[in-house]
Parts: C-alpha cells; sequence; structure tokens
C-alpha cells in the first residue's frame, strides 16, 4: 500500500501523461529490448555457430602431428576435464580378394579411429550403396571395415569378399557416407575407408618414417580448452597444428569472423540510437519541468532536494523500463527462435530461451548511464530556476550548456561502447566517426539553408506551401539545425549497417553461389576426355573447364635441395603437388606480382606462376628456378607470376600453373567440378559406370553445412537490421515529438491567421520531406566514408558506391519521414483554434 | 503612422449575434456556457466584453471569431452567416476580416520579430511581407529589434510585436483576448494606446475581452456576461444605472 502510495506521490507519476515522459520511457524500453535481443540473439547464434563448426573439427579444437601424439600431452588434457579422441590418416594400397581367388588392388586413404571419435558432427555410415545413412556414435569395430561407395567400384567388391590393409584382413561393415572432419584438401583424392585405431598396429602398414597424419579431438568447457592451449602450444613444433575454429576452415571462420564482428557494430549502433533518443526525449522531459520547479521552490523547496528527488524517481523509472524491455525481449528471442527453428536446424539443440543475465545487467547499466549522462546536465539546470517564474509566467528554461551535455555523454557513451564491445578500435572509430559526421553535418547544412534562403527561397510563389515551408526552415535554423543534425546522424547509423550488410551479403553470396560446384570428377585420362565431355552435356551438366593436372614434387630452387633451402615445415614439400598448365589465367585468380603468359615475353616457355601463400612459405621469388620431379623425370621452370587463389571458391585451383604444353611430355589426368542438385545424384551412376577409374569427390554435404552457417549469420543481421531501424525510428518520433509542442502553437496561430487544414498539412508534409532529404543525402555520403574505413579496418573486401542505395535511401526516407511526421502531426489542424485563446497549446 | 486612415464607412454592421448558444458535453451533462446571447457590433466600434473569470467571455470572442461554432442562434460577421461555413472557409474569412492579439502574444519563439510579423502576409501570398514588416515594426519603436527573438524581448515589446502581426494584413476587426493582462500598467497603457490608435485611424473593429478597468472604459461600448447570459449594454458615452454592476463585476473578475 505504502509503496503505491509513494508512486503516486512521486513527480513522475503525476506527470505520466506528459508525451516526453512517455517518449522517455518507451526509449528505455526499446533500448533495452534492442540489447538484450540482440546480446541473447547473437550469444545463441555464436553458440550455434560455434557448435556447426566444431563439427568440421569433430572436436572444440583438434591437434595434428606428423608424429604421434606424446601420451602425457593427452593424459594432459584427460587430467583437465578434456574429452579426448584420437585418430591416424594414411594412404596404402588395399587389396580385394574374391572367393575365386582373384586380386583387385587400390590406393586409399586410411584413417583409424579411436572409440571416442568423432566427439563433435556427424559420422554417416549406411550398410549397403542402397540404404539410407544412419549417425554413428563411433567408428567400425575392430577387425571391421567403412569404405566409401565409390570404392565398390574401383575394387570390384562383392559382399563376401574380404579387404586387406598391410598384413591384416578385415571385414567389411558398411559404407562410409559422411566423416564430420574431412575438409577441402583436395590433395587427398583417394578413395578413404575407416578402420579402428586398435587395429593400426596389425596391420604393420606404419613403421617408423611413414607419413601419418596423426590427430587428436578435444572436447571440454572453454577455460579448460584454453588452459590446455596454453600448456601445450609452447610444445608443439612447426610440423604441429593446434585448430581452434578459425585455423583448418578460412571459408568458414572467416564469415563467422565478420559476422561476429558485424553484431558488434549492430549492438553498438543500436546502443548509440537508443542514446539519441533518451538524450532529445530526457532533455525534452526538464525543460517541461520549469514550472513544476518554480511552483515547488516558490512553496519552499531546496533545489539540491529537488535534484535529488528528480534522480531517484528517475532511475527508479529506468530500472522499470529496463525491466518490461526486457520482458519484451524474451518473448520477442522465442518469437524468432519459433520462426527460425525450421530454417537453421542446428538451433534445435538451443534449450534456454531466457535472455542471459548479462543483457539484463548491460541493458540496466546502458539505461542508467545514459539517463544520467544525457538528463543530468540539463536536471542540474533546474536548480538554477528562480521561484520568481511563477510570477511572471513560463518561460522556457535555459539549455544545459553543450559543453557539459557533450562531456558527460560522450565519456558515457564511449565507456559504454567499450564495455558493451571491448574494442578501442571500434569505440574510437565510431565516436570519431560521430563527432566528424555532427561537425560536417552542422557545416554542410547550415551552407545548404543559406543557400535556400538566399538564392532559392525569393524566386517562390508567395504563400506556396514549400515555400512557407522553406520559410520555416530557414528561417527556424537553430531548430533546423537540430533537428538536421539529429535526423542525418540516425540515418548515418542506419545506413552504415545496411551498407555493411549489404556488402558482407553480397561477398558470401559471390563466394557460395546457389550452383557452386559441389561435385569433382577426378582422374580423367586425356583419351577419355571428349567422352567425359559429351556424357556430361548429355547429362546436363554443366561443368568447370576440364584442367589438366599431372603429380609432381618440388625437389630444388635456385639449384638448392628444398629440405635445405626451406628450413621451415611446409606440408606442400612432403607430398606430390598438382601441376596444372592453362593458357588463360583463371577467373578467381590475380596476378599480384610478374605477368601472365602472354605479357612475361620470352620467359613464358620456360615459367611457372605460383600461388602466393606457398610462395611465401618457400621464401620463392619472381625469377627463381624451381626444379620438379614428375614420376621420375625433371622439368625446370623459371617463376614468372605470382597469383592469388580464392581457396574457398570450389573451383580446382592448383599451387603451380605451367603454360600451355609445357607439361605435354608428362602423364597427366584431368580434373572438373559441377554442381549436382541432390535429386540429380543418380546422374553419378552413369558416370560411375561409363568411366569407373575416374573418381568422384562428393562435396555436397560440406558445401551445404556452409550455406546453412551462411543463411544462418544472414537471419540475424537482417534481424539486427529490423531492430536499428525500429530504434531509428524511435529517435525520429522522439524528435518530432520534441517539436510536437511548438508545431502545435504555429498551426493553431496559423489557423488564427487563416490558413485552411490543407495547408498546414501539406507544410508539415513537406517539411519533414526536405528534413528526411537533406539529412539522407549527407548521412549516406558520410556513411559511405565509414564504411570505406570500417572495411578497411575490421572487415576487407574491396569499397563499392553502393548506387541502389542512393536511387533508394534519400528519396524513400524523405517520403518515410515526411509520411511520419504526417502521420504524428495530423491532428495538429484538427486542433480547435479556441485553444489558442485559451493559452493551452497542447494537441487535443 | 504608416498605415493611412480609412475614412470610408459602411453601414452593414461587422458582427452580428443572435440568440446564441453555447454549450458542452460534460461527463455526460450538457454544461451551458452561454445562453441568448444577442449583440450587434457596427465597422469602427470599439467594444470591450467584461466579466468574472469563467463567465464565457472569451468563449464568446472565439465564437465571434469563428474560432468555434455555436450551438445555437446565428452570428454574422461581415455579411457572412458562421453556420453556414466549414471550417476552412472561416478560416479563410478570418485571413480576410480579423486580426488577433492574445494575452500571452504567441510569438512564434523561432521567428525574430520581423518574421513574426510577415506571417499573415505570407499567409495572404502578398509580395514584399517583409518591407511592410520593417516598416510598420520601425514605426512602433522596434526598429532596433527587428532581429531580435521574442525571448530576447521584453513583455512590452513581444506585445507591441504581436500587434504588428495583427494589423499588418489591415484586418476589418481586431480581437484581442486580454491583451494587457501579461503586462505592467504603464507597457498595458502603451498598447490599449496603439490599439485604439489604429481603431480611430484605419476605423477598425476592435472587440476586446478583458479585466482591465481602464481599457473597458476607452471602448465605446461594454458588454458584460454573467453566468453566459449578456445581462447589459453599456455606452461609455452615456451614464447607465448599471455603471456599478459592471465596475463590481469588472473588479471581481480581474482579482478572481
Amino acid at each position: 500500500m505504502s509503496l503505491l502510495k509513494q508512486m503516486r506521490g512521486s513527480v513522475l507519476w503525476r506527470q505520466r501523461h506528459q508525451f516526453s515522459l512517455r517518449i522517455l520511457f518507451s526509449a528505455i524500453v526499446v533500448a533495452s529490448l534492442a540489447l538484450v535481443s540482440i546480446t541473447s540473439i547473437s550469444a545463441i547464434l555464436s553458440k550455434s555457430l560455434v557448435g556447426a563448426s566444431t563439427t568440421f573439427l569433430a572436436g572444440d579444437r583438434q591437434l595434428t602431428s606428423p608424429r604421434k601424439i606424446p601420451e602425457n600431452w593427452l593424459d594432459k588434457a584427460s587430467s583437465l576435464g578434456l574429452e579426448v579422441a584420437q585418430s591416424a590418416e594414411f594412404s596404402t594400397m588395399v587389396s580385394r580378394k574374391s572367393q575365386d581367388g582373384s586380386a583387385t588392388f587400390q590406393l586409399v586413404t586410411v584413417k583409424a579411429v579411436g572409440d571416442r571419435y568423432p566427439l563433435k558432427g556427424e559420422l554417416l555410415k549406411s550398410d549397403s550403396v542402397d540404404d539410407v545413412a544412419v549417425s554413428q556414435l563411433s567408428g567400425p569395430e575392430q577387425g571391421g571395415l567403412w569404405m566409401q561407395a565409390r570404392l565398390h567400384g574401383l575394387l570390384g567388391f562383392q559382399q563376401a569378399d574380404k579387404i586387406t590393409i598391410g598384413v591384416k584382413e578385415f571385414s567389411y561393415e558398411g559404407i562410409l557416407n559422411q566423416e564430420p572432419d574431412v575438409g577441402f584438401q583436395f590433395s587427398s583424392f583417394s578413395p578413404r575407408l575407416m578402420i579402428h585405431m586398435g587395429d593400426l598396429a596389425k596391420t604393420e602398414v606404419v613403421q617408423p618414417g611413414s607419413r601419418v597424419k596423426w590427430q587428436a579431438y578435444f572436447v571440454g568447457s572453454p577455460s579448460a580448452l584454453l588452459e590446455y592451449e596454453a600448456w601445450v602450444s609452447p610444445k608443439l613444433d612447426s610440423s604441429q597444428k593446434w585448430l581452434g575454429l578459425r585455423e583448418g576452415r578460412p571459408a568458414i571462420s572467416d564469415a563467422l569472423d565478420k559476422a561476429e564482428r558485424y553484431l558488434l557494430l549492430g549492438g553498438s549502433l543500436a546502443v548509440l540510437l537508443a542514446a539519441l533518443a533518451i538524450a532529445i526525449s530526457s532533455r525534452q522531459f526538464a525543460q517541461e519541468q520549469t514550472n513544476y520547479v518554480a511552483i515547488t521552490k516558490a512553496l519552499g523547496m531546496r533545489g539540491d532536494s529537488l535534484l535529488q528527488r528528480y534522480l531517484k524517481e528517475l532511475v527508479v523509472l529506468a530500472l522499470l523500463g529496463v525491466g518490461i524491455g526486457w520482458l519484451f525481449a524474451a518473448a520477442a528471442i522465442n518469437a524468432w527462435l519459433f520462426l527460425m527453428r525450421d530454417a537453421l536446424p542446428s538451433l534445435e539443440s538451443v534449450s534456454s530461451v531466457m535472455p542471459p543475465f548479462r543483457s539484463l545487467s548491460l541493458s540496466m547499466v546502458t539505461a542508467l548511464v545514459f539517463l544520467v549522462a544525457f538528463c543530468l546536465p540539463q536536471l542540474a539546470m533546474l536548480r538554477r530556476v528562480a521561484p520568481m517564474r511563477v510570477l511572471r509566467g513560463a518561460q522556457q528554461l535555459p539549455l544545459a550548456r553543450r559543453g557539459a551535455t557533450l562531456l558527460t555523454a560522450g565519456l558515457g557513451s564511449a565507456g559504454l561502447l567499450y564495455w558493451y564491445g571491448g574494442s578501442w578500435l571500434t569505440v574510437g572509430i565510431l565516436m570519431l566517426g560521430l563527432l566528424l559526421i555532427a561537425l560536417v553535418v552542422v557545416a554542410l547544412h547550415r551552407l545548404v539553408l543559406e543557400v535556400v534562403q538566399t538564392i532559392w527561397v525569393p524566386k517562390m510563389e508567395a504563400g506556396s506551401a514549400l515555400k512557407l515551408t522553406l520559410q520555416r526552415v530557414t528561417r527556424q535554423r537553430s531548430e533546423s539545425l537540430t533537428q538536421l543534425t539529429v535526423f542525418t546522424v540516425a540515418i548515418f547509423l542506419f545506413a552504415v549497417l545496411l551498407l555493411t550488410r549489404t556488402g558482407l551479403i553480397d561477398e558470401w553470396k559471390s563466394q557460395l553461389p546457389d550452383n557452386a560446384p559441389n561435385h569433382f570428377l577426378i582422374n580423367i585420362s586425356p583419351n577419355e576426355l571428349e567422352s567425359i565431355e559429351s556424357l556430361l552435356t548429355e547429362l546436363s551438366i554443366d561443368s568447370s573447364a576440364l584442367y589438366p593436372m599431372a603429380r609432381g614434387r618440388l625437389t630444388h630452387i635456385n639449384g638448392m635441395d628444398v629440405k635445405v633451402a626451406v628450413t621451415k615445415d611446409v606440408g606442400a614439400l612432403n607430398r606430390e603437388l598438382n601441376l596444372s598448365w592453362a593458357a588463360q589465367l583463371p577467373e578467381d585468380n590475380v596476378v599480384l606480382e610478374g605477368a601472365w603468359w602472354p605479357d612475361a615475353g620470352r620467359d613464358a616457355a620456360g615459367g611457372v606462376s605460383i600461388e602466393s601463400e606457398l610462395a611465401g612459405k618457400l621464401n620463392v621469388a619472381l625469377g627463381d628456378n624451381l626444379l620438379f620431379n614428375l614420376g621420375g623425370r625433371e622439368i625446370a621452370a623459371r617463376v614468372t607470376s605470382i597469383r592469388s587463389v580464392e581457396w574457398d571458391s570450389m573451383r580446382p585451383n592448383f599451387y603451380m600453373l605451367f603454360p600451355e604444353g609445357a607439361l605435354d611430355s608428362f602423364p597427366a589426368t584431368y580434373i572438373t567440378s559441377f554442381f549436382l542438385a541432390k535429386s540429380d545424384k543418380d546422374k553419378l551412376n552413369a558416370i560411375a559406370e561409363q568411366f569407373p577409374t575416374v573418381s568422384v569427390l562428393e562435396l555436397d554435404d560440406l558445401v551445404m553445412k556452409i550455406k546453412s552457417i551462411v543463411a544462418q549469420v544472414t537471419s540475424v543481421i537482417e534481424l539486427l537490421l529490423v531492430f536499428v531501424f525500429i530504434s531509428t525510428l524511435l529517435v525520429l518520433m522522439a524528435l518530432v515529438a520534441a517539436s510536437r509542442k511548438r508545431r502545435v502553437q504555429e498551426a493553431l496561430l496559423f489557423r488564427t491567421m487563416g490558413a485552411k487544414a490543407a495547408l498546414l498539412h501539406r507544410i508539415q508534409f513537406y517539411e519533414f520531406g526536405v528534413l528526411g532529404l537533406m539529412s539522407s543525402v549527407v548521412a549516406l555520403a558520410a556513411a559511405e566514408v565509414a564504411v570505406y574505413v570500417l572495411k578497411s579496418q575490421l572487415f576487407g573486401g574491396a569499397f563499392l558506391l553502393n548506387w541502389q542505395a542512393w536511387a533508394l535511401l534519400p528519396v524513400s526516407t524523405a517520403l518515410l519521414l515526411a509520411l511520419f511526421g504526417y502521420l504524428q502531426t495530423r491532428r495538429i489542424p484538427t486542433v480547435p483554434p479556441m485553444n489558442v485563446l485559451r493559452s493551452n497549446l497542447d494537441a487535443g | 503612422m504608416s498605415i493611412p486612415k480609412v475614412s470610408e464607412k459602411n453601414s452593414m454592421p461587422a458582427l452580428s449575434v443572435k440568440n446564441v448558444s453555447k454549450h458542452v458535453a460534460l461527463d455526460g451533462r450538457s454544461l451551458e456556457i452561454l445562453t441568448g446571447i444577442g449583440l450587434e457590433i457596427k465597422q469602427g466600434e470599439s467594444v470591450a466584453i467584461v466579466g468574472r473569470s469563467g463567465s464565457g467571455k472569451t468563449t464568446l470572442l472565439g465564437l465571434m471569431a469563428g474560432l468555434d461554432t455555436t450551438s445555437a442562434g446565428t452570428i454574422e460577421l461581415m455579411g457572412h452567416q458562421l453556420e453556414n461555413l466549414t471550417e476552412d472557409e472561416r478560416a479563410e474569412l478570418r485571413a480576410q476580416y480579423i486580426g488577433f492579439v492574445f494575452q500571452s502574444f504567441h510569438l512564434l519563439p523561432g521567428l525574430t520579430a520581423v518574421e513574426n510579423v510577415m506571417l499573415p502576409l505570407e499567409l495572404l501570398k502578398q509580395e514584399g511581407a517583409e518591407e511592410k514588416a520593417v516598416e510598420l515594426l520601425n514605426s512602433l519603436g522596434l526598429g532596433e529589434q527587428l532581429s531580435h527573438y521574442p525571448q530576447q524581448l521584453s513583455g512590452g515589446e513581444q506585445q507591441r510585436v504581436a500587434l504588428a502581426r495583427a494589423v499588418i494584413a489591415r484586418p476589418t476587426i481586431l480581437f484581442a483576448d486580454e491583451p494587457t493582462g501579461n503586462l505592467d500598467s504603464s507597457t498595458g497603457a502603451e498598447i490599449i494606446d496603439l490599439l485604439f490608435e489604429y481603431n480611430d485611424r484605419l476605423n477598425t473593429t476592435l472587440v476586446l475581452v478583458t479585466h482591465d478597468e481602464a481599457l473597458a472604459n476607452k471602448c465605446q461600448r461594454q458588454v458584460l456576461i454573467k453566468d453566459g447570459k449578456l445581462v447589459d449594454r453599456h455606452s461609455n458615452s452615456s451614464e447607465s444605472d448599471n455603471d456599478e454592476a459592471v465596475a463590481e463585476e469588472v473588479l471581481e473578475g480581474s482579482i478572481s
């Protein structure tokens, strides 16, 4: 009861019908809603994305080594509470012995896995080629063997046949459909099979000096993983690798990285917009308190205790608003999850739908900091209100010093942004950018207003709505400048997010278009070229070009043995490289140094083009001489160009490219890639039947996984944009509301002077339209500059002027704002003009 | 004075109020504000509407200016019957015939003095608004304050600007609602002088609501409203039995 009494007795409760107080409260609610939703959803997503990505590693982290991983390393991981699994991968020949005694041989890649493999991700197996693949908790039993379906064809395998690896005979247990941790390594083209780790020694294939890729997988709490990483990292030599999400899989880690930064940026912008809305409405509210303060002071209340009272009540108001915003956010998140569940299967694992505590404390601190930072200077002014005002009648409260407001607001915002994002660089760019844009905006708008006033307005027809509008916009300059600046900043923030979003999503889409190749045909012999091309045409398969490929090893650099010349452990030196030749530079390759063939002149004949990262690792420069060994025969070449290669493009790519004809005398096979929809999978059978020696690499599941991640990231970015849009609208609303009283007053006066309702409507419409057009043009220009800076600092990628945005944003903003302002003020002309006599200038 | 005196007289009354009532719905009940008001104001006449606070003076002023509509009865403004007009048509009529002076000035805070005065001419699509406004303000002794904003002006200066705004379009009827209510007596007196100067020189009909006895006494006629009824008419040019009653009402009104 007493609480209710207290509430009823409060200053704010009594003024609950004040429009500015309602906007202030809504701003806090929306700020809290946006903050809580964005932080929660990004947390859910990042968890689910990390989950999806860890499946590519078959664990949270992975350790790879060319030697057996020491037992004590694994024991240490277990002692930290981590789950550990192991595998070993190597190439060898397998033989199939049929019951009639005949045998076939095939080079394969064998993966021996421990009981716990895989710790993450899906290992799929089916009983036969025609059966449905079923997810498995672990690999084959001891003595058992799973193999890829295409090995069936290659070996001519029958159900009763025995497979021998080394000296151990295995029994066939089923088809290996999918391993979680098979990446994009095109080096391992041979068909794969899987056995139990316990059988590895029994095969006697792995001997000292054998090339084996040992892998350990780890799963556990983030802190334990971090501790283990810290412990094991110093022990690793250059041939051993510790793989997190970001390491092994550039295509995914890149998307994750950018999405994370984008969410951070979006969250920060939402905070800034909320701050703007709070700032405007709190300033307005404080101004409206003048009379109340004057009266209470006249009645004997002290300025300090009055200020304390306001602060206390505002804090309560903020907490209440945050609480309500939090409840809305919980509802919004659940609705989002409900809508997304079908589209994003990985969200199914998300059970907790209550926003995390951090998001609640985040928005509480945010609301309080902003209220204090933006309200305090203005509220402090209330102490200066002289009780004499009661006798003199209502007058405007002097505005707080701009310096003081800017300082507290700036410090408050910067501190919050840092706390929120944790990157001073982002905070710096944002704050500096905002300051710059505010200065430029004011200067620019001042100039435009001057030009409009002195050149354009005098030429217009007297009394027209547009002239009246422009007159009031140019004459009430300080108000117009304030509105223009705030509009511009709000639209700027929205435009930055919109432009970066468009850029990011386009980039991802261009990397993985709908018809990105998801199947590879390898090992095509030269005499099969024509017939395979005609078969592909017949099957309506649109394949990329057929690339020739010869296998060879790099042996010498400038006459020096590579083992001496290169001290680093470079994987490419330990295996045969795919060497190719091409007359044209492949589509997504870019020559960074040197020149492509026709321009390389005389050098072209004995030249080679090398991929830039490998060149860096091998310390190879233009003009260096390389010697390759292809099946015992040697070929020398001089480096004539260094290329960058898009490894994520899913097209065949090569470290070494020779001029056309350079490798003609060496045995070569061909490789091609194409897109095949799931429903067209049976076309593969036709290829396999007609060309039994051609291998098919099916990467469609992998491509699907990456696409699903991109879809998730895209969906959250769209949602973020919706929130930022709402916040932007709220800022605009706060601003329109702040000027509402003035507009009513003006409209009423115009009415008494004989202005018709239609004219007043037009003036309102034009005014917001003009403000919208001016501010969105300036905002978009500033946003392009900011996006350029952001791209070069945070996201990478080329800067492109966004013509679509230029064509659409200014006009649509002007229209939207005009409509919005019109709707907000549409009742004004219908306010009874009698009110002007009663000094009642609030809209009815 | 820059505005030339209009000498021609017109026999048509500026305002003709016949049996006008105004009631509003309040909590489901009908509240009578004005009942059976009848009144005729000639062109060029100056009339003070007096009465206690809440007696209905301001309502009557608003009705006569077409700012609100009657519940019953008719009002003719320069021969136009207001009841037959739409809100926009009444606005047009105001633009053509009416000027306003308000108790709390109602200057637009974002506009300078001269810009405030230009407004009516701009709404009427008249050229040369600025020159006319400057000239008028100069004649009112505000030549130094042309580009001042309302908050930079004293109360008296603000009301003079408001007065300039009210008369710049040369209205036939000038309505003034407590024009001196927010001013000290000497500043108020200046404004009163100006009002009557316009009334006299331009033959502007002056209708004002006031508690100010001095102001009421300067008008040719006083109309007393009591409890929503017009209880008497009083001409300042001749003695009346009701002098005392009017004085009492005015006095009570001014302290209430």
